[in-house]
């Protein structure tokens, strides 16, 4: 990872890097080189003393440069500048041009000096905002980490004591004991599992622009299917799906947003403090596909509520915040940014008569509405 | 001794090929396991297992070619094995022929379901129950092929061509897993576009035609990422 970061950030002078080619640039420099030639010869032509005409050229150069990739963009159109100084002076001040005199060296020198010295702050500057956001991201990741590490540890710790209990002592412990002992085990997998399920679905994000690769799902299959998902692992819980009359269908990674939807069913097992009833909706609103998990269980208490998104930090101790962490742990963060990524937002409240509600909202982004009515025929 | 159903696992994971064995010995089943695909090809051939349960990742060759050389010649119910984020995966060996897959980390109760539903597949399709009588039919959901009517209890249902189509094909397939690309182009022609949306649309419409409510789908399920599967009443 570190030698990729030197790669990629520090040696960055090749040929290629330098004088990178870009259709935006190009139309940037002709663009204004073009308008800086105009308002030069309307100056000139004015009978405008050379020197504004001049300051105007390197102000365009400078523009260029800072807003061009490279040094090529800057060095031609100060080549171009100079030559243009050069002939506007002699043209319009009727000296004669004399190749030997050094003045008309002079702008070439001071000009491209311009513009290679503004290329060099740009690049340099461009160079630490990458860096910047490198080191940030470097940051997530590792504070994610940390935060995983420390949620794997606790379970691995009891399997691996529970089962060395049995293994050590399976001829001096009841059966009831054993039995108990390996449940914990069992529990305690079930656990790791959903945990690493979630870890794998934040591989699915991509790193580098946090976009995950969408295609466009039935909402009301995606939304059946992590229900009956969730009805396996818990059969006792109730719960109650409502999907619109109409077809919905999403852009998404139906593997993710089946994730979070699974992830946010549990949470009500754990969190809520038992809730009869858990009603899933799907509706449309405007834009966007909103989904909403209710329960009518105890609801989210004020302390938790305020820190319910962040990314938990392993480092508070006190016992609160020891409860958010074995509940919500890396969970809300990571839906939050799945969520985000497939450009929606995601919202919990307290609902009136108990109970909470967590809500995301995906985007349709335009994407054709189908009639539902419609056979669809094939031509 | 004899009498037990023979299975085969491909598994290069020591661990995991242990738990399965011990526990299909435990449920009456002769277990033998391949750690990589050679030797799983010359075991298949020479045991012919009555169900091979393969995981994709092997150490010498991919799964996928296992299937694929496997399909060649026999007919034997592949249960794949895969991780739950390979979608990809699992929607190619559907296509290649396998009979069903189920994802890591499972039960061993999930497994044991599987495995008795592919050796029951295997012996239906050896005796052609598919259509003897012309009639599908799973709890309360009748699909009669020879005169293309569906029933939901004593009503009859009133679907499009294409929805009988699609209806009749996964009935037709109960129990197995139909990928996108398959029923589109059994519909559409060899030529289709894989156009997911106007087999989602049909779906949409056959649920709301079928199910009691779509969203909580008793008869068609959802493989998301994959495809479509008929319940066969398990």
């Amino acid at each position: 990872m570190d030698g990729d970061f030197h790669m990629r950030y520090k040696n960055i002078k090749t040929l290629k890097d330098l004088f990178p080619f870009s259709l935006k640039d190009l139309l940037i420099m002709t663009f204004l080189e073009t308008v800086t030639l105009v308002v030069g010869f309307i100056l000139i032509y004015n009978n405008e003393n050379i020197v504004f005409v001049t300051s105007i050229f390197v102000l365009s150069v400078v523009l260029i440069s800072r807003l061009t990739h490279g040094y090529f963009y800057g060095a031609f159109s100060s080549v171009l500048s100079a030559v243009a100084i050069n002939i506007f002076y002699y043209e319009f001040s009727m000296t004669q041009y004399n190749m030997l005199s050094l003045n008309n060296y002079f702008p070439f020198v001071c000009i491209i000096s311009v513009s290679i010295i503004t290329c060099n702050l740009t690049n340099q500057m461009r160079e630490k905002e990458k860096i910047h956001a490198w080191t940030e991201r470097e940051r997530i990741k590792s504070d994610f980490l940390l935060s995983i590490s420390h949620d794997l540890r606790t379970p691995l710790t009891s399997i691996l004591g529970a089962n060395s209990t049995v293994l050590e002592n399976f001829d001096t412990l009841s059966k009831e004991q054993m039995i108990s002992l390996l449940k914990n085990v069992n529990d305690e997998s079930l656990w790791l599992i959903r945990m690493i399920e979630n870890i794998l679905s934040v591989t699915r994000i991509d790193s580098k622009d946090a976009k995950v690769s969408k295609k466009c799902e039935a909402v009301e299959e995606i939304v059946s299917e992590a229900v009956r998902i969730f009805k396996k692992r818990f059969p006792s819980q109730a719960v109650t799906v409502k999907v619109p009359q109409e077809l919905l269908l999403v852009p998404m990674d139906a593997i993710l947003i089946e994730q979070v939807l699974i992830n946010l069913l549990e949470n009500v097992i754990k969190h809520s403090g038992g809730s009869d009833i858990i009603t899933v909706t799907v509706s449309r609103e405007d834009d966007y596909a909103v989904f909403e998990v209710l329960d009518n269980g105890g609801g989210i208490s004020a302390d938790v509520f305020s820190r319910l998104f962040e990314n938990k930090s392993r480092h508070k101790k006190d016992e609160v915040d020891n409860n958010i962490e074995k509940s919500f742990g890396i969970g809300l963060s990571v839906w939050m940014s799945i969520i985000k990524a497939h450009g929606g937002t995601m919202q919990a409240e307290n609902r009136k008569n108990g109970g909470a509600t967590f809500r995301f909202r995906l985007p349709f982004k335009g994407e054709e509405k189908y009639e539902q009515q419609a056979d669809y025929t094939y031509s | 001794m004899s009498n037990r159903p023979t299975i085969l696992i491909v598994e290069d994971e020591i661990s995991i090929s242990n738990f399965i064995c011990s526990m299909l010995s435990a449920n009456n089943y002769n277990a033998i396991a391949a750690k990589d695909g050679k030797s799983a090809l010359e075991m298949i051939a020479s045991y012919c297992p009555e169900v091979i349960i393969l995981d994709l990742c092997l150490p010498d060759i991919n799964g996928t070619e296992i299937i694929k050389s496997v399909r060649k010649w026999s007919q034997i119910p592949i249960i794949v094995v895969s991780a739950r984020h390979h979608e990809k995966d699992k929607v190619e060996a559907f296509d290649l022929g396998a009979d069903d897959y189920i994802t890591k980390p499972f039960g061993s109760a999930e497994l044991l379901a599987r495995i008795r539903t592919a050796i029951r597949h295997a012996n239906n399709a050896a005796s052609t129950t598919l259509s003897q009588d012309g009639v599908f039919s799973v709890h309360n959901l009748t699909v009669d092929f020879d005169k293309r009517r569906v029933w939901v209890g004593n009503k009859e249902v009133h679907l499009t061509q294409n929805e009988y189509k699609i209806v009749a094909l996964l009935s037709k397939h109960a129990g197995r897993v139909l990928t996108y690309s398959f029923i589109i182009k059994t519909l559409w022609g060899p030529h289709a576009k894989c156009e997911n949306q106007i087999l989602r649309v049909n779906m949409a419409n056959i649920r709301r035609k079928i199910e009691e409510n779509p969203a909580e789908p008793v008869y068609i399920i959802t493989e998301v990422g994959v495809g479509y599967r008929m319940s066969d009443g398990e």
